[in-house]
């Protein structure tokens, strides 16, 4: 049941375990809002730029009628390869992200915290169409949110998939950062030159002191 | 443990930030191809910053550091631990001629159950016409419903009406091809649903090409169903059954059959057939989408033998390309070491 884990716990073989906090299903339903909005301006975008570019040339006896048919066939195809394709596309070139789930700050992962493949994107998001059920209420995904014990839908549970929130970025305390620690020196990863921390130099008892 | 927490800090952080730095150039450039060295330094950092971690975990004041070490940490498990064969460039005409008739091949008592059940509904379609023509109006979708006419009516009809191939015929062959994948991935995808749905989509497919083929044959219009059918059918049906026989084959991951796995493991070791079954599938609904708007909606008489000869090609064409394609010779005994 929702609730039962709020985070995903791996084990590494090294023995060192980590937690992936999950992400709740309100913050995703916010996510897909976002995907979805976004997925209509694109094709309301398409239509404009086809709808131009029809109405440029319907002037022309023959190449008007054709362009006429071919755009609004174009429309279809491309209406449906973002509907498909958007989720998959953003997923695996943004590695787990939609702009949707940039924006809400989430991110879908290996359920064993590993790099997503991209059977997995794909079948994730193949599998929308049985998650949007019954029409498109996102009720059987929704319902497996809620009944699984890691808020996966069913198409995250096909592709082995689970959606996790970002750890916001640490900054730093100020206080905690030593003025005797050379920044430069660590992440100089090119020549690969070790860090170096000046540590301050013992001295043994009764020995003279330095300036 | 007694750790003097600032000091601690101060010394691990330089290397905490490097481990960063690392990341973001991996995860930034993926395709590139760290030094030895380099892969050195990142797997003592690894360690180290694992390490730094296990020995936060233990002070309950600095949850920030421990989720922002955490974070880190499994940045750096996933590139280490993550297989990379994914990596490898998709090579389009290995998986046309290899992998695709493969995996089908792999899955071939899939693919018959799903044809099974799909002439099946057809028998029961037209044996229940048989019975009672009356029912023909049940049967027909909404959307078919220019079926619903006599069929000699309709081919006189058709057979006068001469050929346009401006009007509409690209947007027709859009929604034909969308339409038709969306549908050939609804049946993949109900296999989620212990196979239950896929089945009757399958069954209820059938009802409607058996009940539509009865009333045709039975009117005397045989030569004209098979060339309005076959040029694209001979692409489409089996399309529809591929998606049937991946819907079959999640179907049997959620059962579990023969195995003592566990769920998550099984959908991991179909993941990639699934795919490169659908996709087949979808590469065969675009051809058939483009014939049957621009070929087979042709109904003048005399193309009746090409568009049949056409359609009976692709059929043997497709046979052996699905039971043929990419197999491997097998080996003689004496060339086994």
């Amino acid at each position: 049941m929702l609730g039962a884990t709020t985070s995903l716990e791996v084990q590494t073989p090294e023995g060192v375990s980590f937690r992936l906090p999950i992400a709740s299903p309100f913050s995703r339903c916010l996510a897909m809002a976002i995907d979805f909005a976004v997925i209509l301006a694109l094709t309301v975008l398409l239509f404009q730029i086809l709808s131009i570019l029809g109405n440029m040339l319907t002037h022309i006896p023959v190449i008007g009628r054709v362009v006429s048919d071919l755009s609004s066939g174009l429309l279809i195809i491309l209406q449906f390869l973002i509907g498909i394709g958007y989720g998959i596309a953003c997923e695996w070139l943004l590695r787990g992200q939609t702009v949707g789930k940039r924006m809400m700050k989430l991110r879908v992962i290996d359920e064993r915290g590993l790099t997503l493949r991209f059977s997995q994107v794909a079948i994730r998001n193949l599998f929308r169409l049985l998650d949007i059920l019954p029409s498109t209420f996102y009720l059987l995904g929704g319902i497996s949110c809620f009944l699984t014990k890691r808020c996966q839908r069913l198409g995250d549970i096909a592709a082995g998939t689970l959606v996790v929130r970002e750890v916001p970025r640490f900054v730093r305390p100020r206080s905690r950062a030593s003025p005797r620690v050379d920044p430069t020196a660590s992440r100089d990863i090119l020549t690969w030159r070790p860090v170096s921390v000046k540590t301050p130099v013992r001295q043994k008892p009764g020995s003279p002191s330095t300036p | 443990m007694i750790l003097d927490l600032d000091k601690f800090l101060r010394k691990e952080w330089p290397f905490w930030d490097e481990m960063e730095a690392l990341l973001r150039l991996e995860e930034n450039q993926p395709d590139r191809r760290p030094s030895l060295e380099e892969a050195r330094r990142f797997h003592y950092l690894y360690q180290r910053v694992s390490s730094d971690l296990v020995k936060l975990q233990t002070f309950a004041g600095e949850t920030e550091t421990v989720a922002f070490l955490e974070r880190i940490v499994a940045r750096a498990y996933r590139s280490l631990h993550s297989e990379n064969r994914e990596k490898l460039p998709f090579r389009p005409w290995g998986w046309l001629t290899r992998t695709f008739p493969a995996t089908f091949r792999r899955h071939g008592l899939a693919f018959a159950l799903s044809m099974g059940t799909f002439w099946l509904g057809a028998g029961f379609g037209a044996a229940a016409l048989g019975l009672n023509y009356e029912l023909k109006g049940d049967f027909i979708p909404p959307q078919f419903s220019h079926l619903n006419e006599k069929p000699s009516k309709r081919v006189a009809r058709e057979e006068e009406r001469g050929f346009d191939a401006f009007e509409g015929r690209n947007t027709f062959s859009a929604q034909l091809m969308t339409h038709n994948t969306k549908v050939t991935i609804m049946t993949m995808v109900t296999g989620f649903l212990w196979g239950i749905f896929t089945v009757i989509l399958l069954f209820y497919n059938g009802i409607i090409i058996g009940v539509v083929m009865f009333d045709y044959i039975t009117d005397g219009q045989g030569v004209f169903l098979t060339a309005w059918l076959l040029p694209h059918g001979s692409f489409e049906l089996p399309a529809i059954f591929i998606g049937g026989q991946a819907g079959l084959v999640v179907a049997r991951t959620m059962f579990g059959w023969g195995t003592n796995i566990r769920l998550h493991q099984r959908f991991a070791l179909i993941r990639s057939d699934l795919l490169t079954l659908i996709g087949g599938a979808a590469l065969l609904l675009i051809w058939a989408g483009v014939v049957e708007s621009f070929l087979s909606q042709y109904h003048s008489p005399a193309f009746y033998p090409w568009k049949i000869g056409l359609g009976a090609v692709q059929l043997v064409a497709l046979i052996l390309y699905l039971s043929f394609c990419g197999r491997r010779p097998r080996r003689s005994p004496a060339t086994l070491v």
